[in-house]
């Protein structure tokens, strides 16, 4: 009887302890610190990857491609699996890839290491291949590929320097519009995380989360991506003949002051990493500065006409030379004294014509006008490292400095804000920034305009007009380039000449100049303007014989392309002499 | 008399026989359920549980593999896709349709005429495209990446 009960005791004893036990052990997960143990677990069997987002594209005015990203993979392999098979497996994927053999064998037997990259970049469709060729000879184990997402740039070298690249390494953009737009175009990395067993093995409908990437915006630029393909033949072509050290030539659409197309050489192959050099990533129409030379005359001519000083027919009594502080200025045709209009002065690009009408006006006006013009300022067309140019205030201004700048030396610029100046002559008087970029679309389908910045009057619409007239001079068949008109056409243009400095002793090398030419088409109702600019040409070169056809030849494209109708009209004849 | 027929007396000494209890119907015996059929159905609830799971475990596990399947073919059709993309956009290029246009004889236009719709007049000097003028087509001509002052 007792021993029944003893036992019966002992059991509950036994029962009671482990439920205490038990009841502890609860409290103390549950209830002391729930979350502590929860995530534990969780991670310890959880896999987490990142899903990373896709860059957006860099799209040309029509909405092709500039810039665009590829799904492409990496070619991994753990050398401690594939060190048995490396030459075997190495000779397929030399085979397959652009793949070093021997390169391929040390990495797939290097000893240190657990995961060693065999390829990158690899479109998906060759890795997929090279997959299945690894199953068929039954040596893929230990390869394996991972997500490794590639930029491509269709065009190759088209507008390569304008568009930029990405890092490699951290995907960034790193310049150009890559680099300037990064923020835009890099979306936001998501992740993904599954239940999976201890071993990594992916649990079949066990909890899974995902945080789905947010891809980067599409950034639409203003470019032409055929003009600017035609460009960047034509102006290497120009390059290569004049063996010029670099060239920039930009086209805009004045109506909206949409830059189509803006090449720029050196350059390099964004398909081709080999080809980038520190002068080929140059954006040089913002980054470059250099004195523009005679192209400057009809800004200082806008302002004179602006201030009431000049009209196409003022007429200028020209020495054959002017010393100022002790400089000897002259012209760049030998001559005695002569009598031009200030249309023959910009006709015939007289320095001293232009120095004897800018005296008319005091330092300080003079210096207010260039500001307008907005010399020593940046466009902000939203390249990065954009630079300001030299323009020294007035009052630090000697009387040959006021001399020079009139005509484009002492002062200098970007390509890009000499566009800009002339533009606005060709606008009637009014300024406006040029623009790259009109539009970010963003992946869930909205987008977000560029506004244009705040237009400004810099000089009044009758002044533009008569630096037009004065313009249209020159395509004269008595102006400095006969040779650039387009038949049926009028075009207003000036040519520039300029002294070069050299960078590293900041003087001017004798023989060496930067040549240009700018104009606008068609001069009575102006829809393009473009600038041509090369420097160092060996042998000197000229503004009109070496610059002026590549603009020719670039301004008849954007004409015919955009359908601008020839009007068949004649140029006023302005009398260039008196 | 009276006596002799009335009650009956008490303690008579001998044993009187208990009372009988009345007779009742003795409910008709319900037939004992069969045990078989009981057995019989938590067997089959048992078994048709167990083949169900059965089944729905390998009707998950066929959809498991079925979602590998079309995962699998949609990432190879994903990269087939990319390839045929990639092959358009470089065909699609101003370089390369200049070129092929540049190989069936084609030369760019430096001179056209323009239509004018309201008046409907001639615009221009129309001039016939010769291959002299091939050398504004771009086509020729070095490559950009291979002019300039390259540093």
């Amino acid at each position: 009887m007792s021993a029944h009960r003893n036992r019966a005791r002992f059991c509950f004893v036994v029962v009671a302890t482990l439920l205490l036990v038990f009841a502890g052990r609860l409290i103390q997960i549950q209830g002391v610190d729930p979350n502590a143990y929860a995530a534990k677990a969780l991670a310890a069997s959880t896999e987490l990857t990142v899903l990373h987002a896709d860059r957006g594209q860099i799209l040309d005015r029509d909405g092709e491609p500039l810039a665009t990203s590829m799904d492409a993979r990496a070619i991994i392999a753990d050398p401690k699996q594939t060190a048995e098979n490396a030459p075997a497996i190495a000779r397929i994927l030399a085979s397959e890839l652009d793949v070093d053999y021997f390169d391929a064998v040390d990495k797939l037997r290097r000893e240190d290491s657990r995961f060693v990259y065999v390829a990158r970049e690899v479109p998906s469709y060759q890795a997929d291949r090279v997959l299945a060729k690894l199953s068929e000879a039954d040596i893929r184990t230990g390869v394996d590929t991972e997500r490794d997402a590639v930029r491509t740039y269709p065009g190759g070298t088209l507008g390569a320097t304008l568009i930029g690249l990405v890092s490699g390494e951290t995907g960034k953009g790193t310049s150009g519009l890559e680099g300037a737009f990064d923020d835009e175009l890099s979306g936001v990395d998501g992740e993904a995380s599954y239940g999976a067993t201890v071993k990594g093995v992916r649990i079949p409908l066990a909890r899974q989360t995902t945080k789905e990437p947010v891809p980067g915006a599409d950034v639409v630029t203003t470019i032409d991506r055929d003009l600017q393909w035609y460009a960047d033949k034509r102006l290497a072509a120009a390059v290569r003949k004049s063996r010029s050290d670099w060239g920039v030539a930009v086209t805009v659409d004045l109506q909206t002051m949409q830059v189509l197309q803006l090449s720029q050489l050196p350059t390099f192959d964004a398909q081709d990493r080999s080809t980038v050099t520190p002068a080929a990533m140059n954006n040089r129409a913002v980054q470059n500065v250099y004195e523009p030379g005679s192209v400057q005359k009809v800004v200082t001519m806008a302002a004179l006409a602006d201030a009431g000083l000049v009209t196409p027919t003022t007429r200028v009594k020209i020495p054959s030379e002017l010393t100022l502080d002790g400089f000897t200025i002259s012209d760049w045709w030998d001559h005695g004294r002569l009598r031009l209009t200030a249309a023959g002065v910009i006709a015939k690009s007289s320095n001293l014509g232009t120095i004897a009408l800018a005296q008319q006006m005091d330092d300080d006006t003079f210096h207010d006008y260039l500001s307008k013009f907005g010399f020593g300022q940046q466009t902000g067309v939203g390249l990065s490292s954009e630079s300001r140019g030299i323009l020294s205030p007035a009052d630090r201004w000697s009387a040959a400095q006021k001399a020079t700048i009139s005509f484009g030396q002492g002062i200098s610029v970007t390509a890009l804000q000499e566009v800009a100046a002339v533009a606005a002559i060709a606008n009637g008087g009014r300024y406006e920034a040029p623009r790259l970029v009109t539009e970010v679309r963003q992946a869930d389908g909205t987008t977000e305009q560029v506004e244009p910045a705040a237009t400004r009057e810099v000089v009044s619409p009758e002044a533009a007009k008569m630096v037009t007239t004065m313009m249209e001079s020159v395509t004269d068949p008595d102006g400095s380039a006969y040779g650039v008109r387009i038949p049926g056409y009028r075009i207003a243009g000036k040519t520039g000449t300029a002294w070069r400095v050299n960078p590293d002793t900041g003087r001017y090398v004798r023989g060496e100049n930067t040549v240009s030419f700018i104009g606008f088409a068609p001069a009575e109702k102006p829809r393009f303007l473009t600038y041509v600019v090369l420097d160092n040409p060996r042998g000197g070169g000229s503004g009109s014989g070496t610059a002026g056809p590549v603009f020719r030849d670039i301004m008849q494209q954007s004409l015919q392309r955009y359908g601008i109708a020839p009007s068949g009209a004649r140029a006023p004849r302005t009398p260039l002499e008196w | 008399m009276s006596i002799a027929h009335g009650t009956p007396r008490r303690a008579t000494g001998r044993p009187q026989p208990s009372p009988r209890t009345p007779l009742r119907a003795v409910p008709a015996r319900r037939p004992r359920t069969p045990r078989a059929p009981f057995v019989l159905l938590v067997v089959t609830v048992l078994a048709g549980g167990l083949v169900g799971l059965l089944l729905l475990n390998t009707s998950m596990q066929n959809g498991a593999f079925e979602l590998a399947e079309l995962e699998k073919k949609a990432q190879e059709l994903q990269s087939r896709h990319a390839e045929l993309a990639l092959e358009v956009e470089q065909r699609s290029t101003p370089e390369a349709v200049a070129e092929r246009a540049a190989a069936l004889g084609m030369v760019p236009n430096t001179n056209p005429a323009f239509l004018r719709l309201p008046d409907g007049k001639i615009v221009g000097d129309p001039e016939p495209a010769t291959r002299d003028s091939e050398a504004v087509s771009g086509v020729d001509g070095p490559s950009p990446v291979t002019v300039g002052d390259r540093g």
